[in-house]
């Protein structure tokens, strides 16, 4: 009864009440914050939108995973002669028919093959070589990253 | 209006940005209020503005369409004010009803017509001023912005029953600290 009476009560005084402050307020206004509010709020998305797009890629790409992958499988097998006939198998069910080269090119790529076995390098050098190869890729694929974020605050 | 930021905000979800300022230029003002008058500090309201624009800006994908933009808007702002002032919830004003009871609103309006429009807006300002910032911010959501008892109560996460209990108060308390001003000003003429 109680509620109901303060119900009551409410009821009629609210809109007197109500007439009164609406044109008060309206009157009054709301605050506003700096001029350049919105420009800072935008900076402050774009840097973001960087930031999220930059987060978003993988730190390796990829092909560059590959590339690294397939050094250390050379430069395993170079250091310890590692068994990779798991490739062949792979491969094995693969049906690859023989290029037929016309004579001339035949000579041609055995000249070459018998000139490359006639050379002999040694396995160190060749590890070093793949070694060099894959530091200097990830040396680049590592700057390219972070020289992009540096200046991102 | 609602139809406008729903526009903006496909845009902005469909990579374009720029259309965010659109949004931020819109309700950039109500976000500020709400946030300086909960935090009470220019400088911190302006930063934590920022903030809720930001917040908003991540979140857009989740925004469901249920309610209006600018209620979720706002609700982010109420509660990262809040949070900021390590308050859960807004303090329910101490206004007992012994203090309101027999209180005749009728006699205050009366006494109000008499001073001249001027007079009644600075005493009006004066008595937003006394009374604590959440609750003014309440009015203001009500009266300047015109949002509805439900849309206040999604804002401010109180219940329907409760936003309509407080404002009742508060505006008790407004008419209240309005004739106590006024008898303040004739007793000293007297």
């Amino acid at each position: 009864m109680k509620q109901f009476n303060k119900e009551v009560e409410m009821g009629k005084t609210n809109e007197f009440k109500d007439d009164f402050l609406k044109r008060m307020f309206k009157q009054s206004s709301l605050d506003s914050p700096s001029d350049d509010f919105t420009k800072l709020v935008m900076n402050r998305i774009q840097v973001e939108a960087v930031e999220k797009s930059e987060a978003d890629k993988p730190v390796i790409e990829p092909v560059y995973w590959i590339l690294i992958v397939a050094g250390l499988a050379i430069a395993a097998y170079m250091l310890f002669q590692m068994d990779l006939s798991f490739i062949q198998n792979l491969f094995a069910s693969i049906e690859i028919k023989p290029i037929e080269f016309p004579q001339f090119t035949l000579n041609f790529i055995n000249s070459i093959q018998s000139f490359i076995s006639n050379i002999k390098i040694p396995t160190i050098f060749i590890v070093a070589v793949v070694a060099v190869i894959s530091l200097i890729t990830l040396d680049k694929v590592l700057k390219t990253r972070f020289s992009m974020n540096m200046f991102v605050f | 209006m609602q139809q406008k930021d729903l526009y903006y905000i496909d845009k902005v979800l469909d990579g374009d940005t720029g259309s965010f300022t659109i949004l931020v230029n819109r309700h950039k003002d109500m976000v500020f209020t709400i946030v300086n008058r909960i935090l009470r500090s220019r400088e911190d309201a302006e930063e934590i503005a920022q903030d809720v624009f930001l917040k908003a800006f991540q979140s857009l994908k989740k925004f469901k369409r249920e309610a209006k933009f600018s209620t979720w808007l706002y609700r982010i702002a109420y509660n990262t004010a809040i949070s900021k002032t390590r308050k859960k919830r807004i303090e329910v004003s101490a206004i007992e009803d012994s203090i309101i009871e027999n209180y005749t609103f009728d006699e205050i309006i009366e006494e109000l017509d008499e001073f001249s429009l001027d007079d009644k807006r600075k005493y009006f300002e004066n008595a937003l001023k006394k009374i604590p910032e959440e609750d003014s911010l309440l009015l203001t959501m009500f009266y300047l912005e015109e949002r509805s008892i439900e849309e206040i109560s999604e804002i401010s996460g109180l219940s329907v029953s409760n936003v309509k209990v407080k404002l009742h108060r508060i505006r008790k308390k407004l008419y209240q600290t309005i004739d106590e001003m006024i008898k303040f000003r004739v007793g000293e003429t007297i």
